[in-house]
């Protein structure tokens, strides 16, 4: 088990290199000179040198990568462009926001979506079945800043020619600042961002639960006389939880993609944010440090997945 | 097949090719409902995309200052933006951008994936450098790459293409890879190399046709993601620029500061982006049970 997790570890190493890499060049490869960049237009041509020299712009690309990639292992990720305040800081300040919403998103998406799979499987090709599996493709059809400004339309009033919002139709709320209102304003972006998510959890529970009904253990279960109730929950959604489990893990590193997106729509401060802001200045710290740390987020989701596979299922033996 | 033999036989000729197709269009539908509907309604907006522009008396980029934001009225289907322009014009010339966009996606990333994948499954060495690249891309968030690679290329249709061919090709060489991985150990494959195929013959006669349906059943939910990238990007400000064309983003994204006032400038556009990825998603999931049932587990 630890021979198999520390294999497991080592082979994210490549992974995480190519994201480096990518990100360096990324910024090697954009118009444009840093240097000139940060100096703005008022600066003279030796403060222009000055700065070129500070980045260490002249020296050989390899030796670039290699500092760069020295700064990047100890987390020194830069300072902004624009504020000139370290970009950890910047993005330490944005994460609250951004993980809240991402598990406020998952918790509703798998309340939803697991009963609505099991129901599926359960009764398979019927009309219900026929509904959820609509429903799924509606789901991963609907864009998720359209739904997001539906769901404001019709929640913050206007629909009705109102303007007093039933629910906080921007802006968030710390939990500091009261649990209610932390919960309030997270319910409507977490919705129209976990639609998607509740299309792909039920679709896959419903295909993996379908599959463990034809068991002959489930066969065994109804002819000793278990009640259905029992037969989906204790035997069918459990042994469907691993596929279940992996959409689930895959979705929260999804998530911070579709963040991006709902953060603009709803004026939430969190990192989905802070990116769309320095794309739009093209401060590259920023963008560069985004990347790292998503990508390395991702890596660390599919890997905890994979671990946790081996003790949810003692048949899996690495 | 065998009634259509015996039909054959006691009509005495061939039915028409009209009526075959019907009859298996019928056929179809009644097996696959909801691929029939989706093939449908995709037909219906690729066709109204197509000839709309023609039939349209106003000009998408036409502005008219004495109509800014007006309702949706019989001159206005869908109501104006805030320029007084025609959101219905502006939304069927937007569909020629959009569609031409999940087009030209779903057929690049179909060969790269393709070719990608056939290298990477058939040859060890590749395999190892080729889906280690792969695997760091899929590694960033679709948006985010996306985002990061329109900044490099700069705005335009050409490259939001480009950009969304980028993101989406690592995943479709996953499925063609593992495609691949099984057929090589075929004993047709075995058989062609015991007669003394070289490689290449092998993998373009007997491993690529193999992994068509695949790659197809991939091409169209590929098609239908890429549709929804090109409106974030677009709706984020790092995709085609509303001065070049209007495309369902950015009209959407025109329209965000008028929610409150004016949601026609948002919703109908984003409806009909809904509709038509909908109605992909449905054809996909048909094409997958019918081509390949055993993806049908993976995805």
């Amino acid at each position: 088990m630890l021979a198999y997790i520390i294999r497991r570890l080592l082979a994210t190493i490549p992974v995480l290199v190519v994201v480096g890499l990518f990100t360096f060049f990324l910024l090697r490869f954009t118009p444009g000179d840093p240097a000139a960049v940060i100096a703005g237009n008022e600066a003279t041509h030796e403060e222009y040198l000055e700065i070129r020299e500070r980045l260490g712009l002249d020296d050989p690309i390899y030796v670039q990568l290699g500092k760069w990639a020295g700064r990047m292992l100890q987390g020194d990720f830069g300072d902004s462009i624009r504020s000139g305040k370290p970009v950890f800081e910047l993005i330490r300040g944005r994460i609250g926001p951004s993980v809240s919403l991402t598990l406020a998103t998952e918790l509703i998406a798998i309340l939803v979506a697991i009963p609505l799979g099991v129901l599926a499987a359960w009764k398979a090709n019927s009309v219900i079945d026929r509904g959820v599996m609509v429903f799924a493709a509606i789901g991963f059809s609907v864009p998720i800043f359209w739904l997001g400004f539906i769901m404001i339309w019709i929640f913050g009033l206007w629909a009705f020619g109102l303007d007093n919002p039933i629910l906080p139709v921007a802006g968030y709320s710390k939990i500091t600042d009261g649990l209610g209102e932390y919960i309030r304003h997270l319910i409507l972006p977490a919705a129209s961002l976990g639609l998607v998510v509740i299309a792909l959890i039920a679709r896959m529970t419903r295909a993996s639960v379908l599959e463990v009904l034809k068991e002959d253990y489930v066969r065994t279960a109804r002819a000793k006389g278990i009640t259905e109730r029992a037969i989906l929950i204790r035997h069918a959604l459990r042994n469907a939880s691993l596929p279940i489990l992996t959409v689930v893990g895959l979705s929260l590193a999804g998530l911070l993609s579709g963040a991006v997106v709902t953060e603009s729509v709803f004026a939430i401060p969190g990192l989905g944010r802070l990116a769309v802001e320095a794309i739009a200045t093209r401060d590259y710290p920023i963008i560069q440090a985004m990347i790292i740390l998503i990508g390395g987020f991702y890596v660390f989701i599919n890997l905890a997945v994979d671990i946790l596979y081996a003790f949810l299922d003692p048949r899996i033996r690495y | 097949m065998a009634r259509e033999a015996t039909e054959h036989l006691e009509t005495g000729a061939r039915p028409s090719l009209a009526a075959r197709a019907l009859r298996s269009a019928r056929r179809l539908a009644g097996r696959e409902p909801t691929m029939t509907f989706g093939l449908a309604l995709l037909f219906v907006l690729v066709a109204i995309s197509l000839v709309g522009p023609f039939a349209i008396a106003n000009e998408p980029g036409a502005i008219n200052m004495d109509a800014r934001l007006d309702a949706p009225s019989a001159a206005y289907w869908f109501g104006t933006d805030a320029f007084g322009r025609d959101v219905f014009s502006r939304t069927i010339h937007g569909g020629r951008v959009s569609l031409l966009v999940a087009a030209a996606v779903a057929v690049l990333t179909m060969v790269f994936g393709a070719a990608f994948g056939s290298l990477s499954g058939y040859f060890r060495k590749v395999d190892a450098v080729l889906m280690r690249v792969m695997d760091g891309l899929m590694a960033i968030p679709t948006v985010l790459l996306a985002i990061a690679l329109m900044v490099i290329l700069g705005a335009s249709l050409q490259n939001v293409i480009i950009a969304i061919v980028i993101v989406d090709t690592p995943r479709v060489t996953r499925v063609a890879r593992a495609s691949v991985l099984s057929l090589r150990e075929q004993p047709f494959v075995d058989a062609a190399r015991a007669v003394g195929a070289q490689n290449s013959r092998i993998l373009l006669r007997h491993v690529i046709p193999n992994l068509l349906a695949p790659i197809i059943v991939m091409g169209t939910y590929v098609a239908a993601s890429a549709m929804l990238t090109e409106a974030y990007l677009s709706f984020l400000g790092a995709g085609i620029p509303a001065v070049e064309n209007p495309s369902w983003g950015n009209i959407m994204a025109e329209g965000r500061g008028f929610i409150h006032k004016a949601m026609w400038v948002i919703f109908f556009p984003g409806l009909v982006l809904a509709l038509t990825v909908t109605s992909i998603n449905l054809a996909g999931d048909g094409l997958r049970d019918i081509l390949d049932p055993k993806l049908a587990h993976r995805l």
